[in-house]
């Protein structure tokens, strides 16, 4: 069934609930079916703090897409973010706060280049962003000459952001949480995602309506970026070291995420929410395949069939709305 | 007699090597549609979007109520309170009628939060009076009809307090029953004193809802005619030959 939502678009829902959510539930009832150990709380846990990463940078990639634009730089910030986070070396309170914001700024920063590039110069996104992606991972890597970076003394207080536990649950869990809350009303109470959603629905009416369309658009860029920077920051102080080479490529884990979660890949639809109900469905199926011994490939597999599955039954979906 | 609300002297653009408009002088005054025809490449878009603030001409000089004005963007125009209603009626189909009426132009509460509540009653109130069928503004606009998009466009620019409407082909994907709905609304608008300057390829329709016919072809203004006592014949020729021989103006 389909209804509509305030802000006017469509989007997959059964009742007033949209369908992730639902396939949520029935995805995490299925595995507690499954397996006896995935209901258990530390299991439960384990499943939240998976998604975390990826989700992060899922948020942000929401934010860009919805304004009808891709950004593949993210994997690459991650990894810098967290080189930096490590070479900053936090041994100290105040070189740990330095370590969490010097790196955020950094993506930030990534994200305006981008943004201008595809803002102000018109540039197609899929090419600006995957060109930042070498850029970034080439200027990382020669850096650290390809080194591992492992810093002697971690601060305490920096290894508190993945650590530190509030009421049981892990601080990137509550960090992931309170970041899908603000960026919900980010994107459905406020100006600026009210014209994020006119820009991805139709950048030149936006344009013609007299919406900052460079601005606003460089922003979602930025967001993207920071929040990238964000989960490498989470990571460097979880793992408390990184291997340039070794770190796993979070674009198309969180893409995948993105697409599950009804935003458009044309723009103009989509949430921040149903993106984090998505990631935790592909955390909960890739928790459960490791639980059931499923090897790397299978997971790899599964990933790409949610991708290409969603795409064309959301395709589906609006070319029959 | 009443000075015009906008006026133009001289106006040229060139993109390129094209020359888009060679020295258009025209004025529109209050109560008045003024039609803008001609052929496809005439320049009637280009003198739209250059009144509108799209582009910036790039000779000439452009009074809005007396005052030579420089729009940098569409946002100058519209606080020249010039709006335009595009072809496409600029409206962003993934949105509803509400978020569309203020786009924009949002009505806030503190730090950026939109006061939604505000805005749906002030849409809502807008478009029944000038629609009193419509009802369910809540609806992506992208699953209206032509003459409900129409209406949106029109009490977006009324309500923003429009001095001169231009309307951009706003019948051409309408059929009859909205395009004389449409037609009804531009009579209202034009008796309520708003300057209209009404582009159109429906000559029919521009005799029976402009006063003055302005007529382009190839980047020049072919000449400007009463629209009463005219007849399509006559227009038709000026557009075909470029001339305005024998025309009474």
């Amino acid at each position: 069934m389909t209804s509509m939502t305030a802000l006017g678009f469509r989007s997959w829902r059964i009742g007033y609930l949209p369908a992730i959510y639902i396939i949520l539930i029935v995805v995490i009832i299925g595995a507690g079916l499954t397996s006896d150990r995935f209901l258990l709380p530390s299991n439960l846990i384990a499943v939240f703090q998976q998604a975390v990463i990826t989700g992060i940078v899922a948020l942000g990639m929401t934010i860009v897409l919805i304004g009808g634009q891709f950004d593949l730089s993210t994997g690459a910030v991650v990894m810098m973010s967290a080189v930096m986070a490590l070479l900053i070396s936090p041994d100290s309170a105040v070189a740990a706060i330095l370590a969490v914001f010097i790196p955020i700024l950094a993506g930030a920063a990534v994200g305006v280049v981008n943004g201008l590039a595809v803002y102000a110069v018109r540039a197609n996104s899929i090419v600006v962003t995957i060109g930042m992606q070498f850029l970034i991972v080439g200027l990382v890597l020669a850096a650290v000459s390809g080194q591992h970076v492992y810093p002697e003394n971690l601060a305490a207080s920096f290894r508190a952001i993945a650590t530190t536990r509030i009421f049981g649950i892990p601080m990137p869990v509550v960090i992931f949480a309170a970041l899908v809350a603000l960026l919900s009303v980010l994107m459905s109470k406020t100006v600026f995602g009210r014209h994020v959603y006119a820009i991805g629905g139709d950048i030149e009416t936006a344009r013609k309506a007299g919406i900052r369309v460079i601005q606003i658009g460089t922003l979602t860029f930025a967001l993207s970026g920071a929040l990238a920077a964000l989960a490498g920051v989470i990571i460097a102080a979880l793992v408390g070291h990184v291997d340039p080479t070794a770190i796993a490529k979070y674009e198309f884990p969180a893409l995948t995420a993105v697409v599950l979660g009804g935003t458009s890949l044309s723009g103009g639809e989509g949430r921040p929410a149903e993106t984090a109900a998505a990631i935790l469905v592909v955390s909960v199926i890739t928790n459960l395949m490791t639980i059931m011994n499923y090897q790397y490939p299978v997971q790899l597999l599964v990933q790409g069939i949610l991708l290409t599955g969603a795409v064309a039954f959301y395709a589906y979906r609006r070319g029959h709305a | 007699m009443t000075a015009p609300i906008i006026e133009l002297v001289d106006i040229a653009k060139s993109f390129g090597g094209i020359r888009a408009l060679k020295g258009v002088s025209l004025s529109i005054f209050p109560g008045e549609v003024m039609a803008l025809v001609g052929h496809n490449g005439a320049g009637k878009s280009v003198l739209v979007q250059i009144i509108s603030g799209v582009f910036s001409a790039d000779k000439g000089t452009m009074l809005v109520a007396g005052q030579p004005v420089q729009f940098r963007n569409p946002a100058d125009a519209r606080d020249a309170a010039i709006e335009t209603i595009y072809q496409t009626l600029a409206l962003a189909d993934n949105l509803d009628a509400t978020a569309n009426f203020f786009l924009g132009r949002e009505l806030r509460k503190a730090f950026g939060f939109l006061d939604t509540r505000r805005m749906k009653d002030v849409a809502a109130r807008a478009l029944q009076a000038l629609n009193p069928e419509f009802i369910d503004i809540e609806r992506p606009v992208r699953q209206m009809s032509g003459g409900q998009r129409q209406a949106i466009a029109i009490a977006r620019a009324v309500h923003f307090n429009a001095r001169c409407l231009i309307m951009d082909e706003p019948t051409a994907a309408l059929g009859p029953r909205e395009t004389a709905e449409v037609g009804e609304l531009i009579l209202r608008l034009r008796q309520k004193g708003l300057g209209i300057l009404l582009v159109s390829h429906d000559v029919r329709d521009v005799i029976r809802l402009a006063n003055r016919i302005a007529v382009m072809k190839s980047g020049q203004l072919v000449g400007v005619v009463d629209a009463e006592g005219a007849n399509e014949d006559s227009i038709v020729n000026m557009i075909i030959r470029g001339s305005a021989k024998g025309i009474r103006h």
